[in-house]
């Protein structure tokens, strides 16, 4: 179900082991599995099954692929460098969902260790670790402009590094919610918002409360729902809006800055 | 009255120090007592009986913390409920500073019901461990990591217990 919805939201989802064979064993009502009706490629929509469990190195391998291929950067030697750049820039997050072996844990954690928030079952809080932040703490919500070293106000994502979630219903707006980066233009969070608040809406019941932390301007809103959203961040947040240009004049804790180069690495700053 | 204290059997252990067994009343006493009390429910409370319970307590002016997907159940209805992810709250409640839903502080006081008994007791072993905030655990079963918890009970009980702290509880946060 977790998968299904995802993939219809042309997320690509990546899967291994014991958790590809389970989603395999679930077929519609035409009698085809997720396998058969998605494409196997890493393309948007794709749904990939790269193997066994100890495969997942490859799924955290695309996401270094991205540092290299997209960026440019380094890849030998320079972990640092690429797990800045995973957390700060590549939407990823994972699952591990379900009772799960110590194994799936310890993957879990070589995913934080690479940037990539994970998602665990109630379960999984039996292994004692979580890594929550405090998304009311917006002090703490800075990330460094490595253009000139300045300190610069983001969004908190993703809200944790590793947590548990109670039911499906619960992971799937968690799971939107956690693919927004700092480093985000405004189509990719306008997007990735509009996934959030209809997964909010489906699953919750109702929008989310905090939609409005992740909107830096008008562009990043949901286009259907944009003169709505306006609305609501006038009379419920104290935005003001001109209603003529329907663009935010006051409200964001952030301005968009699509040439911003996120990191958490000084050395990496221009002029540091 | 229901006995709520009889069974508190444990079918694995968090250590030595075990919630006190907890009775309607008492439990109906504490919450009128705290300053800051708040329910946290979890989804088991989409269960229709359950969720009419939730209600009420509710509408005596319990601010509601709905974890997992249970928010669904009070969409409409006309008590305060937020979301939150169960396992965040206990990070947030740990924090002296953090100001709550509505903004007026932490809480003094957690009241758990409808939520999985094993990611429960886990969440309340930080409770126990770390955090100075009472915890009661209305749940259908015995929760060891409460401060105080109902025992082992079957479904009609644990209906007539919810019943009796809703009649005996008066509480209003405005």
């Amino acid at each position: 179900m977790i998968a299904e919805e995802m993939l219809r939201r042309n997320y690509i989802v990546v899967t291994s082991g014991c958790n590809a064979m389970d989603i395999g064993m679930h077929k519609d009502e035409n009698g085809q599995t997720l396998y058969e009706r998605f494409s196997p490629k890493f393309e948007k929509g794709g749904f990939l099954n790269v193997g066994s469990c100890v495969s997942n190195s490859h799924i955290t391998g695309a996401a270094i692929k991205v540092a290299a291929i997209f960026a440019g950067r380094n890849i030998t030697g320079n972990y640092e460098e690429i797990a800045d750049y995973i957390l700060n820039r590549v939407g990823a997050v994972g699952l591990a969902w379900g009772a799960y072996s110590q194994k799936a844990a310890s993957i879990g954690a070589g995913c934080n260790r690479l940037g990539v928030p994970v998602i665990v079952g109630p379960h999984g809080g039996k292994y004692r670790r979580a890594l929550i932040g405090r998304p009311y703490d917006k002090e703490k919500w800075n990330v460094l402009d490595a253009r000139n070293g300045e300190v610069m106000p983001i969004s908190p994502v993703p809200e944790f590094m590793i947590t548990t979630a109670e039911t499906a219903g619960e992971v799937l707006p968690m799971l939107a919610k956690n693919c927004i980066r700092p480093s985000d233009n405004n189509m990719g969070r306008m997007i990735k918002l509009t996934h959030y608040m209809e997964l909010c809406e489906k699953y919750l019941g109702r929008m989310p409360d905090d939609f409005h932390v992740f909107v830096r301007s008008e562009a990043d809103l949901p286009l259907a729902k944009r003169e709505s959203l306006l609305k609501m961040l006038e009379a419920e947040h104290g935005w003001e809006i001109d209603w003529k240009k329907k663009k935010i004049i006051k409200g964001p804790a952030m301005k968009t800055d699509v040439s911003a180069q996120p990191t958490n690495v000084q050395r990496l700053c221009k002029e540091a | 009255m229901v006995d709520t204290t009889k069974n508190t059997r444990m079918y694995t252990t968090f250590g030595v120090k075990s919630a006190a067994p907890l009775k309607p009343i008492v439990a109906a006493k504490m919450i009128i007592k705290a300053n800051r009390p708040l329910l946290v429910v979890g989804a088991g409370v989409l269960e229709e009986e359950l969720l009419q319970k939730a209600l009420s307590l509710g509408r005596k002016g319990l601010p509601i913390a709905a974890t997992g997907d249970s928010l669904r159940g009070f969409v409409q209805a006309d008590v305060k409920a937020s979301y939150v992810n169960l396992h965040s709250l206990a990070q947030f409640m740990a924090d002296p500073d953090w100001k709550g839903f509505d903004g007026a502080g932490n809480y003094d006081l957690a009241i758990f019901l409808a939520h999985k008994k094993y990611y429960l007791n886990q969440v309340l072993s930080g409770f126990k461990n770390f955090i100075p905030i009472r915890t009661l655990a209305i749940d259908r079963y015995y929760i060891q990591n409460a401060t105080m918890s109902f025992g082992n009970l079957d479904h009609e009980t644990h209906l007539q217990a919810l019943d009796e702290i809703i009649e005996n509880m008066e509480v209003d946060n405005d």
